[in-house]
């Protein structure tokens, strides 16, 4: 029964933290139809930067955290300034590309300057507190909460202010979008920048645990693919609950059937749910 | 107010409009016919600066305005409702309507007054606020986005085919709307394939066919004129 709790305690915090990297993806689809393949390599970044805030210049963990989302915040406008906005009227494909050769290119610079180790972000938050009998670690707490926070700031950002909902305006129709005034560059730089902040913030609390490594980044994108995939692609709410279907599934899966189809997993649930429902779990419809 | 000089448009290698030339003066309420295909959407699109001419200009109070993105023209005061309404369909009417004020989002009182007139002209969207746009009837759509067109305060207004799709009643309501609006001084340019209604309550009209002017006329003289009858009227 402890063992179980505990699982599902994991499976949450997987799950909100492929939430954060599953949300920025979502929302990036949503305006530019194409998946951005470079944003695990943004949430890679992320944990790198939060790393060396602490261990190069001693900077407080939260702090660190703070000034990586800031400047991935930045690294994710230039991603959309120079590689994205050049093929804004380019087919598919080749936005397609444009987003794989980020992604490489990305990760060939982390290896060359940070090379192939795993680091880990150095753990502040390492107590184990007990809660019902069952032993928790602190920062497993503190990324479901940290989690938590950021999805109903994005909530309430994305619903009640006038800025924020021309994201989701910009999503739901360009032309109508642009013919109120919007101009739709500065969204498309604003959306990049919230998701890589996002990304990074999921890679700040995940650090402690689950280390930073240059293929950090491609691993989670696959994972985070698969989730919004499942969830309908832009759509925000199936990210969600893509998020914590895998989370929970991978957490359970490799308790109760075996830890070496972890990875397979999500392609298994993926499988399972386009056969039930081929556009996903909240397909965004009418595009 | 608004004035088209030798505007050409094209798809590739298709010309969709040639030698267009148009005049719009302030305070009139101006109708464009023609029939499918003739041209009238790729005619409001490159006003509204979602399409570019391949040459002529488009001036607009004086400035030319054939260059400027499409985002820019609602703070000159042009707003139009597209050909399929282009709505937010997933966020609630009220929401849609703010966003159509939303070059004016630091004039607070000036977007209440706006939503009240809006709310005045279309009681149903006051009923429907709350609800997806993407869920309203296909005429009330169509008031939600001549409403959220309106939101900017605009002085020209482009309607492109308001009445696609809807039965006529609902289409009687909407032109009745629209006459109101002008009447409160607001320019607009209406495109219409269904001649007999558009003639009665505009002004001015021009006919559009293969993506030329072939005919400009007031109205009266138009809804008498036979080949008008013949093409345009039932
Ligand atoms: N995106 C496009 N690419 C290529 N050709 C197009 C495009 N949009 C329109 N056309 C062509 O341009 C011509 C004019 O089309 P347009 O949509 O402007 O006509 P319309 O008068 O608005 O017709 P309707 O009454 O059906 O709305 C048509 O022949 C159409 O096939
Ligand atoms: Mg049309």
């Amino acid at each position: 029964m402890d063992l179980l709790i505990q699982q599902v305690v994991n499976g949450f915090t997987l799950g909100s933290i492929y939430c954060l990297v599953a949300l920025g993806l979502t929302l990036i689809y949503g305006i530019m139809e194409v998946p951005n393949f470079a944003h695990g390599h943004l949430y890679m970044v992320g944990g790198y930067v939060t790393f060396f805030m602490m261990t190069l210049y001693g900077i407080n963990y939260w702090v660190s955290g703070l000034i990586a989302g800031i400047v991935l915040a930045v690294l994710g406008i230039l991603l959309e300034r120079i590689v994205f906005n050049p093929m804004r009227n380019s087919p598919s494909t080749n936005k397609f590309i444009a987003a794989v050769g980020a992604m490489m290119f990305i990760e060939a610079v982390a290896r060359v300057l940070w090379g192939s180790d795993f680091r880990s972000i150095p753990a502040i938050y390492d107590n184990v507190v007990m809660i019902g009998g069952v032993r928790l670690t602190e920062q497993r707490l503190i990324i479901i909460a940290g989690a938590v926070i950021l999805m109903v700031a994005l909530y309430l950002f994305l619903k009640h202010t006038l800025i924020g909902s021309t994201i989701e305006a910009m999503a739901q129709n360009r032309d109508g979008a642009s013919l109120v005034g919007i101009d739709v560059n500065r969204v498309a730089m604003l959306t990049f920048a919230v998701a890589s902040l996002l990304a990074s913030a999921a890679a700040s609390l995940s650090g402690p645990i689950f280390l930073v490594y240059p293929s950090m980044g491609a691993l989670i994108i696959m994972k985070v693919f698969v989730i919004i995939v499942i969830g309908g692609m832009g759509s925000i709410p199936g990210a969600v609950l893509g998020s914590f279907i895998l989370g929970m599934t991978e957490s359970l899966g490799a308790t109760y059937i075996s830890s070496n189809y972890k990875d397979v997993i999500a392609f298994a649930i993926l499988v399972l749910i386009l056969s039930i429902k081929p556009s996903g779990l909240f397909a965004k419809g009418g595009h | 107010m608004l004035k088209l000089s030798g505007i050409n448009v094209s798809y590739g290698s298709y010309l969709a409009l040639q030698d267009v030339n148009i005049e719009v003066n302030k305070g009139e309420f101006v109708v464009l016919l023609g029939a499918n295909g003739a041209g009238k959407s790729t005619l409001f699109r490159t006003i509204s600066g979602l399409l570019k001419p391949t040459s002529g200009s488009i001036e607009f109070k004086g400035h030319k305005i054939e260059q400027l993105p499409a985002f820019k023209m609602v703070n000159l005061g042009i707003s139009q409702c597209l050909e399929g309404r282009a709505l937010f369909s997933h966020m609630p009417v009220k929401q849609n309507l703010l966003l159509g004020g939303y070059v004016r989002r630091n004039d607070k009182e000036g977007i209440k007054k706006s939503l009240t007139m809006v709310y005045e002209l279309f009681p149903v969207l006051k009923e429907k606020e709350n609800d997806l746009a993407g869920s309203l009837s296909g005429g009330q759509q169509q008031m939600a986005a001549i409403g959220r067109a309106l939101m900017s305060d605009p002085e020209l207004l482009l309607l492109d085919e308001p009445s696609i799709g809807l039965a006529p009643i609902v289409v009687q309501q909407v032109f009745d709307a629209v006459k109101i609006v002008n009447k409160a001084g607001k320019t607009v340019l209406l495109a219409e394939q269904n001649a007999h209604l558009a003639l009665k309550v505009s002004h001015r009209g021009y006919v559009l066919e293969n993506g030329r002017v072939v005919m400009h006329d007031r109205s009266d003289v138009l809804s008498g004129n036979e080949e008008v009858k013949k093409a345009y009227i039932g």
